[in-house]
C-alpha cells in the first residue's frame, strides 16, 4: 500500500522550487512544518536532494549552422524554401541520442513527391479554408487536413502541431493515402488556448513519418508544408 | 545555459515522472532546452519550464510507438511511492498511457498535475493561469473518465461472464 501524507501533499514543483531556495517568506514557513511532521512529503524531498548528487549531462547546444539559418526565418518563410527546395529527403534535425542529446542528421523516410506536389489547407468546420501558409484560429476551432497530391501517388502522411509546449499529433498517421484532389486526412483535431501554433503537414513515401523525429522541431526540405496560426484577437480588445 | 545548470535536474526528474524512464526523460529535456536555446523570448523561470517539459513528455506519451515502448521499459523504481490522497487514485504510467488516449490536452495536462504531481486546484489554476472554478470542473471530468477507463479494464481483466454473480 502506497503511504499516505498526513495532509494535502506538497506537490512536487513546490518541493522542487523550496529546494532550490525560490520559495521565501510566509509561503516557505508552512513548508517546513509540514515537512517536519510528514515523512511521506520528507521523502519525496530526500528524493530530490539524493537525485541531485548525480551529475547533469551535458547539454549540446552548439549551433548546427544549416538549421539555426533556416530557424531564424519565419515559418511561413521557412515552409515556403521547403516547398521550393529540391533536395532529397534528408533533413537536418535535432535529437536526443540515448542521454547524450547529439545533434544528429535525422531521415524522416524517402520521398520523391517533393512540396510543390502537394497542397494543404486546413479546413474549419464552417468550411473555412486556411490554405496560405498564415491564419487565424479560435479557441477551440476543429479542423480537418485536406491535402491534394498526385493521384496514384502511395504517399504516408501526418500533422505535428508546434507550440510552446512543444510538439503534438493531433491525428492519427495516414499510413498509405490515395492521393488525389483534397483528400482529407482521416480524424480531425482542435485548436485551443492562445497562443501561436505551427501545423506542419509530413509525409513520406515507403516508410511511415517518424512522429520521434518529429518531436522536436525539424524542418524538413521538401516534404514539410506548414501553416503559421495566430489566436484571433478576441472581441473587446 | 545557465537555466538549464539550475532547472536541468528538476525537470529530467519531472519528465520522468511522466515517461517513466529517465533515457527518454533526459533526451526531452536536452530537446527543449536546445529549442530554448534559439529563442530569447520565453520565461527561463521554473514554472513556465515545468509546464513545458510536462507537455512535451505528454506529447512523447501520446505517440503509440512510444507509449508501447515505455510501458515495456518502465522503470518502476525511478521515483518513490507516490502519495496517495484519501479521496484518488494514484495514477501510474500504465493508466496514464491509457488516459491520454480518452482526454484532450488540456485535460491530460490537468490530470498529471493533480494526480503525479500533488498540485491543489489553487496551484494548477495559477500554474495554468485558469480559475480555480475551471479546474473543479476539469477534474470532475478526469474523475469521471478515470472511473470509466479502470471500470472498462477491470471487466475487460475479469474476461466474459467474469463480473456475473
Amino acid at each position: 500500500m502506497s503511504p499516505r501524507c498526513i495532509g494535502e501533499p506538497i506537490s512536487w514543483l513546490r518541493l522542487e522550487r523550496f529546494h532550490l531556495g525560490e520559495i521565501q517568506g510566509a509561503e516557505r514557513e508552512p513548508i517546513v512544518e509540514h515537512l517536519a511532521a510528514c515523512p511521506v512529503c520528507a521523502a519525496c524531498l530526500a528524493h530530490i536532494q539524493d537525485d541531485d548528487a548525480h551529475a547533469l549531462p551535458p547539454l549540446s547546444v552548439s549551433r548546427p549552422a544549416r538549421r539555426n539559418v533556416l530557424s531564424l526565418f519565419p515559418v511561413r518563410v521557412v515552409a515556403a524554401l521547403s516547398a521550393l527546395a529540391a533536395g532529397g529527403a534528408l533533413v537536418l534535425g535535432l535529437r536526443g541520442n540515448g542521454h547524450r542529446g547529439e545533434l544528429q542528421h535525422a531521415r524522416l523516410g524517402e520521398s520523391r513527391v517533393k512540396g510543390d506536389a502537394i497542397a494543404f489547407s486546413l479546413v474549419r468546420d464552417d468550411d473555412e479554408r486556411i490554405a496560405g501558409t498564415a491564419g487565424v484560429y479560435r479557441d477551440g476551432d476543429r479542423f480537418k487536413a485536406v491535402v491534394t497530391c498526385p493521384p496514384g501517388a502511395r504517399v504516408a502522411f501526418d500533422v505535428v502541431v508546434y507550440d510552446l509546449g512543444g510538439a503534438s499529433f493531433p491525428l492519427e498517421p495516414a499510413r498509405e493515402l490515395a492521393c488525389g484532389n483534397d483528400v482529407p486526412l482521416p480524424g480531425a483535431f482542435r485548436l485551443t488556448g492562445d497562443t501561436d501554433e505551427t501545423v506542419c503537414l509530413v509525409w513520406s513515401e515507403g516508410a511511415p513519418v517518424d512522429r520521434g523525429t518529429l518531436a522536436v522541431r525539424v524542418v524538413g526540405e521538401g516534404h514539410t508544408l506548414c501553416k503559421e496560426l495566430s489566436p484571433a484577437p478576441k472581441p473587446g480588445r | 545555459m545557465e537555466a538549464y545548470e539550475r532547472y536541468g535536474r528538476a525537470l529530467i526528474r519531472r519528465a520522468a515522472r511522466v515517461v517513466g524512464n529517465p533515457d527518454d526523460a533526459r533526451d526531452l529535456v536536452q530537446a527543449l532546452f536546445v529549442d530554448l536555446y534559439q529563442r530569447d523570448d520565453v520565461p527561463l523561470d521554473l514554472p513556465y519550464l515545468y509546464r513545458a517539459i510536462t507537455n512535451r513528455s505528454l506529447s512523447f506519451l501520446r505517440d503509440e510507438s512510444n507509449r508501447a515502448r515505455l510501458l515495456e521499459r518502465n522503470v518502476m523504481a525511478l521515483a518513490p511511492s507516490p502519495r496517495t490522497r484519501c479521496d484518488d487514485r494514484v495514477i501510474g504510467l500504465d493508466l496514464l498511457a491509457k488516459l491520454v488516449r480518452e482526454l484532450d490536452d488540456a485535460e491530460t495536462e490537468v490530470l498529471t498535475y493533480h494526480y503525479l504531481d500533488d498540485m491543489t486546484q489553487d496551484e494548477i489554476a495559477a500554474l495554468l493561469g485558469l480559475s480555480r472554478k475551471t479546474i473543479g470542473k476539469r477534474l470532475e471530468r478526469l474523475r469521471q473518465v478515470v472511473r470509466r477507463v479502470v471500470e472498462t479494464e477491470a471487466a475487460s481483466q475479469a474476461g466474459p461472464g467474469g463480473s456475473q454473480p
